[in-house]
């Protein structure tokens, strides 16, 4: 393995509402190797979803660096974080998130118009992706119209279209039955098979240790990160 | 305990966000006070001319007067009054003698006072008499004045005095029949009650002493003092006016035979300031109305949003037991707690919105110097009236969409899905798009027959819309809804082309209802045009391009229901301005034409005095002048085929003078002549011959019915009643001077004596001479007989200004349900920034930029304006044209169609501009969503 292509130090991040602070992550180290699927495990309420928000740059940090590609990324104004998640990153949530307003393949194509990676293949990209995920033929389908199962995969589409260099993924099979979410999960390992870098949250045993790497987090540390243990 | 259930529900919902419930009430207040403003406007205008019954009048309820030569005044008045006072009158509790001429009050000075006043009065009255005239020496406003003037002095009522300059002490000169005299000005008084009738009080004689120094052959042009008997009724200031028909009636009957005129003053003013009252009023609440309809259009989308916001929760209750019933009473209750504070709030807004509106009408229908003299007047009953409607509207609204929103798919909301109401076809629904069907097909077959334009228009749209209704569940519903409103906008552009003869002179009624039919299937195509605009877009995205466009147009594609409404809303205000903006430019452009039809080939027209007119000779004199013409003019009684009432109006009398270099455009003629110059000579050598104005007889309260026509038989009674039949031998184009009827000069004398002046005069100046200035400079000259010389141009152009401004007017008024447009617009917007956030978190964390964000909100918002804009603008100019062209109100041929290019560019850089100001809000709270956050509250 090469470098990593993220790594954090000391990372903390505090909630501060009028009941008084919760502390979410304390001291977090973490790196993140090309191509690495990295499982994320832990009960609820202990920093899971929070560390793959501050790792990613959707949520700001109290203290720490995030050095991704060389830029902490905390550091950076918004604009550039955000052009840079766009580029080198893809999202898949467990409420799949999909714009309700846009069909099926404006949903994938969106990160590249996003990106501002879109040509004139971006439309053949998106529907190959969609074919890949097994939904070419419901590309026209709005959210409203496609099954949970059939959501996540247009999301998983959307996360790749723009081959990103690390997919975060919180609770992907979280809203699916036990059948789809063995097909969610076969379809993320397709992923990490091409080489992307994978980082999924989940509370399932069997795909956490489904991974490369296991990373268990309690009350916002990191008290686990090592080979998946049986 | 569902009801409570539903109470707690409702209260919750509204602590739970104060803010976005305020957003609601400030939707909701808008239309309430539009509704104010129309009420509290006409009670002002009734109020405002009500108040004159005690400044102008106090006591005062009939008036019994006469005219006659100096020599006679005294006799007559005496022998007048001795009549009355030996009559036992009942409801009357005095009596009161007066003589009085008009005049013309000036300075004397020339630079440093107010310019003269030409239409004065002037009073001889006896104090004592006034105090002990009426119920209350107060309301006479002679409490204080003890004596009459001493010789050479006078007592000026305060507010010429303050036009002219004068103050006590001062010397006034006071022109009329000819002559003029100084008095000093030795008190100023109030002008209320009989103080109030008249301009300054005179010693007794001066009048008859004017009147004997006129220079001979002046007398004869003017106007007679006036000799006057008031009476005044039992009762106070304004129920005295219970028996003015009694009264009255007593008066004519104890007055016949004396050649003296009743005029109930009292009961006509109070009859005048209800009446305009309730025209303003209506006028008001019928063009506001549009603006309460995009009210109503706005609190439906509101209440959508908030259904649509909580369809989660609603779906959960419904499923763990919670009945439709109380799902619906929950938003029921909510929304009349938002509907009643709205109400109020509204109200208080509204009256804000009438002082504007009446301190606008104070400059365009009085004294732009002193637009105070309108009151604004606040009722009890306006207010509960406003608040009660409001409450009404806004609650009605409510409970009908909370009946849609109950009816909410229980799964579809607890998945947070798009609900796809299944409209399921009922008999009750089938019956009724049936009997639409046969109602319109009845009405179209009626409205071709007999021919009626309103049942031919609107027949076509109502059957296109109920067998829509019917197909919507056989064949595809856009389809449907497509071809029907292309179908409604096709019929309303082509119904006159196709039926011109069916058609022909429609009532504006026709085109009001033809606006609006338009809107609606307007906004009804463009909300089903969604495909193709999303095709567009795609073109556009597959190219890499157009990424803001393609966010920002998404949802309004998406949600055509609500973006119908808001397109209805705005549509709707644009419509309605623009409409009247086309009409305001119309007159403006109108003038000349009119200038031109009216002059007759002259090139001034001159009035002055009637007391004191001016000696034509002395105009003839003047190097400038080429040729006068002298009018007779006064008013008679009339009745025609369509006003069999005896309708007071003006009547002009001409000689062959005016006639000397042309003829007033004529709009219809007798064909038995070749022009219209061969009609007035007709009517110079046939005292049965009369041409009229196009309004002749025609009530000024209430839309034309009926329009005279050559050949109409016309009744005219003169001052001893006798009756004179004549003929209209032509109908005039346009009638500025308001001539009213012409007939001859020595007609006009007979009907109208002895009440009659010739105080006015048509000019023709020599070649080259500047029209504007000749007239400034015989104003000048001949101040002292009040002279007021325009020229035609200016006086169609003065006319027509108050007109345009009171079109300006409206288009002010209109422009708050502009504000509710916009304001609904950025309310929208809000919440559409509350109900996005999970998708505006997704996309920041998809690496939208938060400048894409902003610019997406942005752009939808100027999408959906500029849409209303396009349909309001085209659809108003069609509407207008229409209306120029086939209506006949404006058969007039002096009116041209013109496009106000200057409204319409307000109203598409104003409303796209004030959008994205009122967007600008919103837009930065979307770009500011921090993407954690926004997915996390989900989780």
């Amino acid at each position: 393995m090469t470098g990593p292509i993220l790594s954090a130090r000391g990372v903390h991040k505090t909630y501060r509402s009028a009941g008084g602070e919760t502390p979410a992550l304390r001291g977090i180290d973490f790196d993140l190797g090309a191509g690495e699927f990295v499982t994320v495990m832990g009960p609820s309420g202990n920093g899971k979803t929070t560390l793959l928000n501050c790792l990613s740059g959707l949520d700001g940090i109290d203290a720490g660096t995030v050095v991704i590609d060389g830029h902490d990324i905390h550091n950076l104004p918004d604009r550039q974080r955000t052009d840079h998640r766009a580029k080198r990153m893809g999202f898949i949530f467990q409420a799949f998130n999909l714009i309700p307003v846009f069909s099926a393949l404006e949903n994938v194509e969106l990160p590249m118009l996003l990106a501002g990676m879109a040509d004139r293949s971006t439309r053949a990209r998106a529907q190959e992706l969609l074919d890949r995920v097994g939904l070419g033929h419901r590309e026209d389908h709005r959210p409203a119209e496609l099954s949970g199962g059939e959501q996540q995969r247009v999301a998983i589409a959307r996360a790749l279209v723009s081959h990103p260099a690390i997919i975060w993924a919180d609770e992907p099979t979280g809203n699916l039955d036990s059948h789809t979410a063995e097909d969610v999960l076969a379809l993320l390992h397709e992923v990490h098979a091409d080489g992307q870098a994978l980082v999924l949250v989940t509370h399932d045993h069997d795909i956490g240790t489904s991974g490369e790497r296991l990373v268990e987090v309690h009350d916002g540390q990191i008290t686990y990160d090592g080979p998946p243990r049986p | 305990m569902i009801g409570s259930v539903a109470g707690r529900l409702a209260a919750r919902n509204i602590l739970r966000r104060p803010a976005e419930a305020l957003l609601v009430v400030i939707g909701a207040m808008l239309g309430t006070s539009i509704i104010a403003a129309a009420l509290v406007i006409g009670d002002s205008f009734d109020g405002s001319i009500r108040d004159g019954a005690r400044t102008q009048l106090g006591p005062i309820d009939e008036i019994v007067q006469v005219r006659a030569g100096p020599d006679d005044l005294d006799r007559r008045v005496a022998q007048l009054a001795d009549r009355l006072a030996h009559t036992s009158l009942r409801h009357v509790d005095g009596l009161l003698t007066a003589r009085m001429a008009g005049a013309v009050l000036s300075s004397g000075r020339t630079q440093d006072t107010g310019s003269p006043d030409p239409n004065t009065c002037v009073m001889e009255v006896s104090p004592a008499e006034v105090r002990h005239f009426g119920p209350d020496p107060e309301l006479g406003g002679f409490a204080r004045i003890r004596h009459e003037p001493a010789a050479g002095t006078t007592f000026m009522g305060r507010d010429v005095a303050s036009r002219l300059g004068l103050s006590t002490g001062d010397t006034v000169q006071v022109a009329a029949y000819g002559s003029a005299r100084s008095f000093r000005v030795t008190r100023l008084i109030e002008p209320v009650g009989v103080a109030g009738y008249c301009d300054a009080l005179v010693p007794a004689g001066s009048i008859a002493e004017l009147a004997r120094s006129a220079p001979e052959g002046r007398a004869e042009m003017a106007e007679l003092p006036l000799g006057a008997v008031f009476v005044s009724n039992n009762g106070g200031l304004e129920d005295s006016v219970d028996h003015s028909e009694q009264v009255t009636e007593q008066l004519r009957a104890v007055t016949a035979g004396f050649d003296a005129e009743v005029r109930p003053l009292k009961a006509d003013l109070l009859e005048n300031a209800e009446r305009t009252g309730g025209n303003l009023r209506t006028l008001f609440s019928a063009i506001g109305g549009f603006s309460v309809a995009a009210g109503v259009l706005l609190l439906i989308n509101l209440v959508v949003m908030l259904a649509e916001e909580r369809k989660v929760e609603l779906g959960v209750l419904r499923a763990i037991g919670l009945r439709r019933g109380a799902v619906w009473r929950s938003f029921c209750i909510e929304g009349f707690i938002y509907s009643a504070a709205s109400a109020v709030l509204g109200t208080a807004l509204g009256i804000g919105v009438a002082r504007l509106v009446i301190s606008g009408a104070g400059r365009v229908f009085g004294d732009p110097d002193d637009p105070s003299q309108l009151l604004v007047v606040l009722r009890p009953a306006a207010l509960a009236g406003s608040v009660a409607i409001g409450f009404g509207i806004s609650a009605l609204t409510v409970a009908a969409t909370s009946g849609r929103i109950a009816r909410l798919n229980i799964i579809a909301a607890i998945r947070d899905l798009p609900s796809h109401h299944v409209v399921r076809r009922t008999r009750w629904a089938t019956l009724i798009a049936c009997l639409g069907v046969a109602v319109g097909v009845a009405e179209f077959a009626i409205g071709f027959t007999r021919p009626s334009p309103e049942l031919l228009f609107s027949s076509p749209p109502l059957i296109a819309w109920s067998t829509a209704s019917l197909l919507a569940h056989r064949l595809p519903r856009r389809l449907v809804a497509t071809t029907g409103a292309a179908f409604v906008i096709a019929w309303c552009l082509a119904v006159f082309p196709l039926f011109p003869r069916e058609m022909e002179q429609p009532r504006i009624t026709v085109f009001v209802e033809m606006g609006l039919i338009m809107v609606a299937a307007a906004v009804v195509l463009a909300t089903n045009l969604d495909r193709l605009w999303a095709r567009l877009i795609r073109m556009l995205t597959a190219h890499g391009r157009g990424v803001a466009v393609h966010l920002a147009l998404a949802y309004p594609l998406a949600r055509r229901f609500r973006t119908g409404m808001l397109l209805a809303m705005f549509s709707l205000v644009i419509f309605t301005m623009t409409f009247l903006g086309t009409f305001s430019a119309i007159l403006g452009d109108s003038a000349p034409n009119g200038a031109r039809d009216s002059s007759a080939g002259f090139d001034l027209i001159v009035d002055s005095n009637p007391s004191n007119p001016l000696d034509p000779t002395d105009i003839s004199r003047d190097r400038d002048v080429a040729g006068v013409a002298v009018l007779v003019r006064g008013s008679a009684e009339f009745t025609n085929g369509y006003q069999p009432e005896p309708t007071t109006w003006p009547l002009t009398g001409f000689d062959e003078a005016f006639l000397g270099h042309g003829a007033p455009a004529l709009l219809a003629r007798d064909r038995r002549f070749r022009t219209d110059r061969d009609a007035f000579e007709h009517v110079l050598d046939d005292p049965g011959a009369i041409i009229v104005g196009t309004e002749f007889l025609q009530s000024s309260t209430a839309p034309a019915t009926e329009e005279p026509e050559v050949g109409d038989r016309v009744v005219a009674r003169n001052r001893s009643g006798e009756q004179v039949r004549l003929r209209v031998a032509g109908v005039l184009r346009s009638d500025y001077p308001i001539h009213g009827a012409l007939v001859s000069a020595e007609r006009a004398r007979s009907l109208l004596a002895p009440t009659y002046s010739e105080n006015r005069m048509f000019v023709r100046l020599q070649a080259g001479e500047s029209a504007d200035l000749v007239a400034r400079r015989l104003a000048r000259s001949f101040s002292n007989n009040g002279t007021s010389a325009r020229t035609f141009l200016e006086l169609a152009d003065d006319q027509l200004s108050r007109m345009a401004d009171f079109i300006r007017l409206m288009q002010a008024y209109l422009g708050f349900g502009l504000l509710i447009g916009l304001a609904g617009l950025g309310v929208v917007m809000v919440r559409a920034v509350r109900e996005r956030r999970r998708e505006i978190g997704m996309l920041r964390a998809m690496g939208t930029q938060a400048r894409l964000v902003r610019q997406g909100f942005l752009l939808e918002a100027v999408f959906v304006a500029a849409h209303a804009v396009t349909i309001g603008i085209t659809l108003a100019l069609l509407t207008a044209a229409q209306v120029v062209v086939r209506s006949g109100a404006f058969s007039n041929a002096t009116v041209e169609f013109v496009v106000p290019w200057a409204t319409v560019a307000t109203l598409v850089v104003v409303p796209l501009l004030v959008t994205m100001l009122t967007t600008l809000v919103p837009a930065r709270n979307a770009a500011a969503i921090r993407p954690a956050r926004a997915l996390r509250e989900l989780g």
